[in-house]
This record gives structure tokens, C-alpha cells and sequence, in this order.
């Protein structure tokens, strides 16, 4: 008997489309805010419970999973104000303005430029969304917007991980590695889920992409396009994180290059609706703003003390998962199955830290400041990613050996 | 020697349910031990003459402290006059046990001499301060180190040897663990022990191929559903693990705070007394802008009472050279010779309109 996965196929291909619903919720949201108008949260909440029921009608541990995380995580949040910096000074900073604004871009009137006013605003118009539905701001509630945020990660999780167990394993890891960053308000988690997801679908686009079909490749770039606009719109770091998990795609670009239209649409729509009216409002990114970059880099370089103090840090967050990227990347460059389809997934890892090595090297503070201030938030994309890769391999194999059960058979034991 | 089917199956069942009841055990002890529901927060000022790193143990009851260390963090170190650094020290500490005791090793070499400022001992939504005396009664008693001196600037100690350390013991109200999450405790390790049992009942029912040692066996047996089940059930314990960890973190939740999260203009937990004084006057005279004088507003955004008035105080806005303004009510002799009238005052801090 050949084992098909037909009726979790079907219900997973419904969870990427409750992802895509999701997050088309999110995109008309920022666009209603600009024109200083909103989406009511019901509409997202309607369909993030019709997606529960329709797409896992038959696994009813994905609903119990996700809507029983959901609440745990809400009524967490609920339970103290935003106290973290970045979350109360500059996400929910913003979120206060564009809810008392009415606008977007209040952020960038010139008020509090302290507060960093060119970072996006996901998370903040969602935010602000949530406080128009109780007619009120305060310090608590608006927090619960991340878990808005996370939503369309928990259906495409499911639709990449396909069977319980694994979805299962890659949510524990997601709160495992990231714990309280989850939901204190910073984005740096949010971020990591994204591009873990973005990096296990671009391998299962460049896999795809040697299937004859033209529609196998499409549904795992509409999943890049959902981390694409979430990565973009969360923050700054973000956008080069999409870059990256796009170029993961490259081989699956190469065979099908109208697949690349679907990044290059959403990269437009991150340009033309946020980065043209800060560029418009003279604001510039802190790290970038300030002259020296090149000197400050190449002292550092020099010093030892610098790297001692980096290599500290990059091995205290991040060293458990050094060993399975290793092995990741052994199996990806001695085998010429892996190297099409997984190498350029490690290669955007290893250039994300390399990424965070220049800017720690160039950083206009103090380095130790920064380190400490900045703790173990910056890996969690690098870490997160290794283990959804990990997995991914896992799904991969089990897949392998499913196809392959037909052939073999022992007398006497029914199959 | 070959071995038969029946003899293969055998060994594959005791293979499987050794391998599952070691799991959980396994399990459970990590349950125990992993998820740390006690948090401490420790933070000290200290003033010495050169940056001191140093280091933190924490033990339950009998004080025996255990390798496992915390590096203080140190903040933003300034400057002082005569050649000294006042450095901000803090650590935050888990455990799965309660924490009774912390000892701290402040010096790095015999002969140095640090003035301890301030010692606050903390969780989320408690802290206290060490007074001078506690202070100086604890360090007392401490290995290697002599109190010099303890006034109300703090208490000075110096390092008499090469591993000079003191111990504080800590209050009662931190070391308790929310009842509702040690009655969850309780009911995840019996909801562990129970699935487990579920898990090895499948197993042994089905022959799965969990502990297989042979591919072929384990290719032909994948398509059984108690091997779907039993991942399943794995995955279902991981995550409630996981999530259990998490909820672990959060020991003050109560329903009472969750239904402060619905209170217009919520709760100001985060914000300094003077500025929800701030927020009182400036909703009872209408002010629609402001500004912030002396201690209030030195520094700018680099002031913590600045940065929060510009956050929580929002419509309200901050601006520079406007009529309504803030200072602390000490200091408001000076400001009524300039020309400004006292509006109101409360708590310490005076609302001035200035022409």
C-alpha cells in the first residue's frame, strides 16, 4: 500500500492560503492607515477563526495548537505593561502616534526623532488598529498586536512542516529559542520566524523548481512573498533579511524567473509605501547617519579587544547550533543533490552574521554597550533559521522513505 | 545467524519501550529542572577606581553555591573627579528552585577598595533597597574583605585576599512561587507521565517503528498510524513543554492585571511618579503643550523622566519655550522671580504658566 499524504496535502495548501488572507489583512491595514482610514481587527479575527476550522478540519491538534498558543500568549501579554526600551520608546511609541494621528506617517512629522522614526510600521498600524476597536490607548493591550503578527507565521509553518509532529517540533523551537522576545514587544523574534520560514520555502522552491509542473513552485513563492512582506515592514534589519532568504531562491529564480516578480512586487510596495515618505522626510537610519563608518570599522579591526568581545558574543547565543549548521552545510557542499537545493539557504545564514559582523565592527556606540544592550535578540534569525532547516531535512528524509516503503516487504507482515 | 520475524518484532518491542520509558524519565526531570520559575533581579552601584567585572552565585536554603555563575552587567559606566568610575552593575538570575541566598564576588585582585552605592534586590514587580546597615551587616560577615566604612553615601569595602566575596540573604516576598503555576506544575508532570504511558500503550499494541533497528522494517511499518500518533503525541508534549517554560516566566500574572489591561489609560507601571503627576495636572487645566525645567528636563531625551513624559504624556507634546511648564516644586523659588505664576502643584512637582 503506498502511503499518500493526500488529505493533509490539501488541508496545508488551505493553511498557506489562511497565511496569504492573513496577511492581505495586514497590507490593506497599512494602506487604509496612510490614507488615514483603518481595517477593524474583527475582519482579522473572523479570519483567523475560519482558517483554524477550514484548514485543519482534519487535525484537530493544529487548531488546538495554534488558537490555545494564541490565547496563552495574549493573556501573557495582558498581564503587564510594555516596559522593554525599544518596544515602549519606539514600536509602541509609534503605534500611539498613528493612532492619535490618524496617519501612518505620523511618525514622521518631526516629533521624537530620538525614537527612531524611520523604522517601519507593521507592527505599530496593527497596533493602533487594536486600539480603535476599544476607543482607548493604553500601555498594555496594544501589545498584543505581535501575536497578530505571528499569526500568518503559525499557518505557514504548517503548511511547510505538513505533518504534526514537525510543526510541532518547529513551534517548541520557535519558543524555546526565542522565549519572552516572543511577545515583549521587540520585533527581533517576529523577524526570526519569518526568515526561517522564507529559508525552508525557498529550498522547497529550488526542490519544486525540478518538477515539471509550473504550479508546484508558485505556492512556495507565495510563502516567500508573505515573509518578504513581513520582513520588510517589521524592521529595518528585515529587509535585508528578505534579501537574503530571496537570494536562498535563486536556483528556484533561475529555472522559473517569473517567480522573482512576486519579491520584486512586494519589495516595490515596501518602497513606494514606506521608504519613499521617509527618504521625503530627511530621516536616515541612526547607524548610517552618523560619519566615520570606514575608520571606526577598520580600528576595530585592529583591536583586539573588540574581537575578543565579539567572538564572546557570537559564541555565548548562538554555539549550540553551530554543530548542526555544520553538518547542514558538509552534507550541502559534498553532496550534488544538496548543494542546488540547501546551499544557498546556509549561505544567506552565514552572510546574515557576517552582516552583523560589519555593523557591530562600524557601530558609531560604544561596542560593549552595544553587546550588551542588543543581548542575544540579533541571532535569534540565524539560530531560528538553522533549526527550521534541520527540520526541513527531517520532513525531507521521512518524505524520501514514504516514497521509497513500497519497496520493501516482509513475509507475513501486512503493510 | 539469522534471525527469525518473531524474534526480530521482540526485540524491536523491548527496544521501543526501553527507549520510551527512559524518554520519560528524562522528561520529566527536565521539566523539573529546566523550567525556572524563580527570577531575581540584583542591581548595584558601585564606585571604585578602575571598571570592576563582577560575579554572582545564587543557592536555595542552605547556602551552598554551585559553579553555575552570572556575569554582572555592567551599564553605563561615567566619569567621576579623582581619577574613580561609578558603575552600574545587574543580573537577573532563574532558577527552578527558589532562590534564598546570592553571593557576590566584587573584586578581581586583594587591596582594591569600591564604595557600594545602592544594592536593590528584585522580580518583575517587587524591589527593594539594601539599606547601609544591612548592607554593611552582611559584607560583615563576608570572606576576605573588611567593611571600612558605611554612611549614608554607602558602604566602602576593601579585598583582604584573592577570593573576597559576601553573601545577602533574600526577602521572603520574592522566593514564593505563584500557586496557580505550582498547581500547573503538578498537573504537567502527571499530563507528561500519562502521555508517556499512552505513547509506550501504542507501541507495544502496534510494533511500531520507534527503536527500529532495521530500515526495512522501519520503510515497511511507516505507514502504520501509530507511528503518526506517537509523533504526534511527541510533538503535542514538546510544545506544552515549551509553552509551560514560557507561561513559567510570567509568575506574577493574575486575573486581577489582566482586567487592568481594559482600564482607559491603563496602568502606568512603567512610568516614574513624576510623570503621572504630570499626566493628573495636565488633564485637569487642559495644557495641550509643555515643557520640562531643572532636573526634569536636563539632558533631554537622555533623561528618563524626559524620555517617559514624551511617550506617556502623547497628544501632549513636549516643546521648548512654551508657557505651561514642569519643574520639581524644590526648586520653583527661582522661576517666580522670571516672570511665571504657580498654577498647581501636587506630589512634589508644580505646573508654572510663564509669559
Amino acid at each position: 500500500m503506498e502511503y499518500r499524504y493526500c488529505c493533509v496535502d490539501k488541508s496545508m495548501n488551505r493553511s498557506l492560503l489562511a497565511s496569504l488572507l492573513l496577511s492581505a489583512y495586514s497590507i490593506a491595514n497599512l494602506v487604509a492607515w496612510s490614507a488615514g482610514l483603518h481595517l477593524s481587527v474583527l475582519i482579522f479575527l473572523a479570519v483567523f477563526i475560519y482558517s483554524l476550522v477550514y484548514c485543519f478540519k482534519k487535525s484537530p491538534l493544529h487548531v488546538i495548537s495554534i488558537l490555545l498558543i494564541s490565547t496563552i500568549f495574549v493573556l501573557l501579554i495582558l498581564s503587564h505593561p510594555v516596559t522593554d526600551w525599544d518596544a515602549r520608546s519606539i514600536w509602541f511609541f509609534h503605534a500611539k502616534q498613528i493612532y492619535y494621528e490618524d496617519s501612518l506617517f505620523a511618525q514622521l512629522f518631526g516629533y521624537a526623532r530620538w525614537s527612531h522614526t524611520d523604522y517601519p510600521v507593521l507592527v505599530p498600524s496593527l497596533a493602533a488598529s487594536l486600539a480603535k476597536l476599544f476607543g482607548f490607548w493604553n500601555e498594555i493591550f496594544p501589545r498584543a498586536s505581535v501575536v497578530m503578527a505571528l499569526a500568518p507565521g503559525f499557518f505557514l509553518g504548517a503548511y511547510v512542516f505538513r505533518s504534526y509532529g514537525l510543526f510541532a517540533a518547529w513551534f517548541s523551537a520557535v519558543i524555546l529559542i526565542c522565549q519572552g522576545w516572543l511577545l515583549n514587544g521587540y520585533m527581533d523574534a517576529i523577524v526570526a520566524v519569518y526568515f526561517s520560514l522564507g529559508l525552508a520555502l525557498a529550498v522547497q522552491a529550488n526542490i519544486s523548481s525540478r518538477n515539471s509542473e509550473s504550479v508546484s513552485t508558485i505556492f512556495p513563492f507565495l510563502g516567500i512573498g508573505v515573509c518578504f512582506f513581513h520582513l520588510s515592514l517589521l524592521k529595518n534589519e528585515g529587509l535585508i533579511l528578505a534579501i537574503l532568504m530571496v537570494f536562498a531562491a535563486v536556483p528556484a529564480m533561475w529555472r522559473r524567473p517569473s517567480n522573482s516578480l512576486i519579491p520584486l512586487v512586494l519589495l516595490l510596495f515596501y518602497v513606494v509605501l514606506w521608504k519613499l515618505p521617509v527618504s521625503l522626510a530627511g530621516i536616515e537610519t541612526d547607524l548610517t547617519a552618523n560619519d566615520g563608518i570606514l575608520s571606526r570599522g577598520i580600528q576595530r579591526v585592529q583591536d583586539p579587544t573588540s574581537w575578543s568581545m565579539l567572538i564572546d558574543y557570537f559564541h555565548r547565543n548562538s554555539y549550540p547550533f553551530y554543530t548542526l549548521f555544520g553538518f547542514l552545510t558538509v552534507g550541502a557542499v559534498f553532496s550534488k543533490k544538496w548543494q542546488f537545493n540547501w546551499l544557498p539557504a546556509l549561505i544567506a545564514l552565514i552572510a546574515y552574521m557576517m552582516v552583523l559582523l560589519v555593523v557591530f565592527l562600524t557601530t558609531y556606540h560604544d561596542l560593549a554597550w552595544h553587546l550588551s544592550t542588543t543581548e542575544e535578540r540579533l541571532v535569534f534569525a540565524f539560530n531560528l533559521g538553522t533549526v527550521t532547516l534541520g527540520l526541513y531535512f527531517l520532513k525531507n528524509v521521512g518524505e524520501k522513505i514514504v516514497a521509497n516503503a513500497h519497496k520493501y516487504s516482509i513475509k507475513g507482515v501486512e503493510v | 545467524m539469522k534471525f527469525s520475524l518473531d524474534q526480530k518484532v521482540k526485540v524491536h518491542k523491548a527496544g521501543a519501550l526501553a527507549l520510551v520509558i527512559a524518554l520519560m524519565t528524562v522528561a520529566t526531570v527536565l521539566l523539573v529542572l529546566l523550567i525556572k520559575p524563580f527570577e531575581i533581579k540584583v542591581s548595584m552601584v558601585v564606585i571604585g577606581q578602575s571598571y570592576q567585572p563582577m560575579t554572582i552565585y545564587h543557592a536555595g536554603k542552605i547556602p551552598e553555591f554551585k559553579e553555575d555563575e552570572f556575569q554582572m552587567t555592567a551599564m553605563a559606566e561615567s566619569s567621576l573627579t579623582e581619577g574613580l568610575s561609578k558603575v552600574e552593575h545587574e543580573a537577573k538570575i532563574r532558577s527552578a528552585l527558589p532562590i534564598h541566598h546570592v553571593r557576590i564576588d566584587p573584586f578581581t585582585k586583594s587591596g582594591e577598595v569600591l564604595l557600594f552605592e545602592e544594592v536593590k534586590m528584585g522580580a518583575i514587580d517587587y524591589d527593594y533597597t539594601l539599606s547601609a546597615n544591612l548592607l554593611m551587616a552582611q559584607a560583615s560577615k563576608g570572606n576576605q574583605l573588611a567593611v571600612i566604612e558605611a554612611n549614608e553615601a554607602g558602604v566602602k569595602l576593601s579585598s583582604l585576599g584573592e577570593d573576597p566575596h559576601f553573601q545577602l540573604r533574600i526577602d521572603k516576598a520574592l522566593v514564593q512561587e505563584a500557586m496557580w503555576l505550582y498547581i500547573f506544575r503538578v498537573a504537567a508532570i502527571l499530563f507528561f507521565v500519562a502521555s508517556m504511558m499512552y505513547a509506550v500503550f501504542q507501541i507495544v499494541e502496534n510494533s511500531t517503528a520507534i527503536g527500529a533497528m532495521f530500515y526495512e522494517f522501519y520503510a515497511s511499518s511507516i505507514g502504520r498510524n501509530a507511528t503518526r500518533t506517537v509523533s504526534s503525541i511527541a510533538g503535542f508534549l514538546l510544545l506544552a513543554f515549551a509553552v509551560y517554560q514560557l507561561m513559567a516566566m510570567h509568575t506574577w500574572w493574575s486575573v486581577e492585571r489582566v482586567k487592568q489591561a481594559f482600564v482607559a489609560d491603563g496602568v502606568g507601571d512603567s512610568v516614574p511618579a513624576e510623570v503621572k503627576t504630570m499626566k493628573e495636572l495636565i488633564t485637569k487645566h487642559n495644557v495641550q503643550e509643555y515643557d520640562l525645567l531643572g532636573d526634569l528636563g536636563q539632558g533631554k531625551h537622555y533623561n528618563v523622566v524626559y524620555q517617559r513624559a514624551t511617550e506617556y504624556l502623547y497628544p501632549v507634546r513636549v516643546k521648548e519655550g512654551v508657557s505651561n511648564k514642569f519643574i520639581k516644586t524644590e526648586f520653583i523659588a527661582s522661576t517666580l522671580s522670571a516672570g511665571c505664576q504657580e498654577q498647581d502643584r501636587k506630589d512634589g512637582i508644580s505646573l508654572l504658566l510663564c509669559r
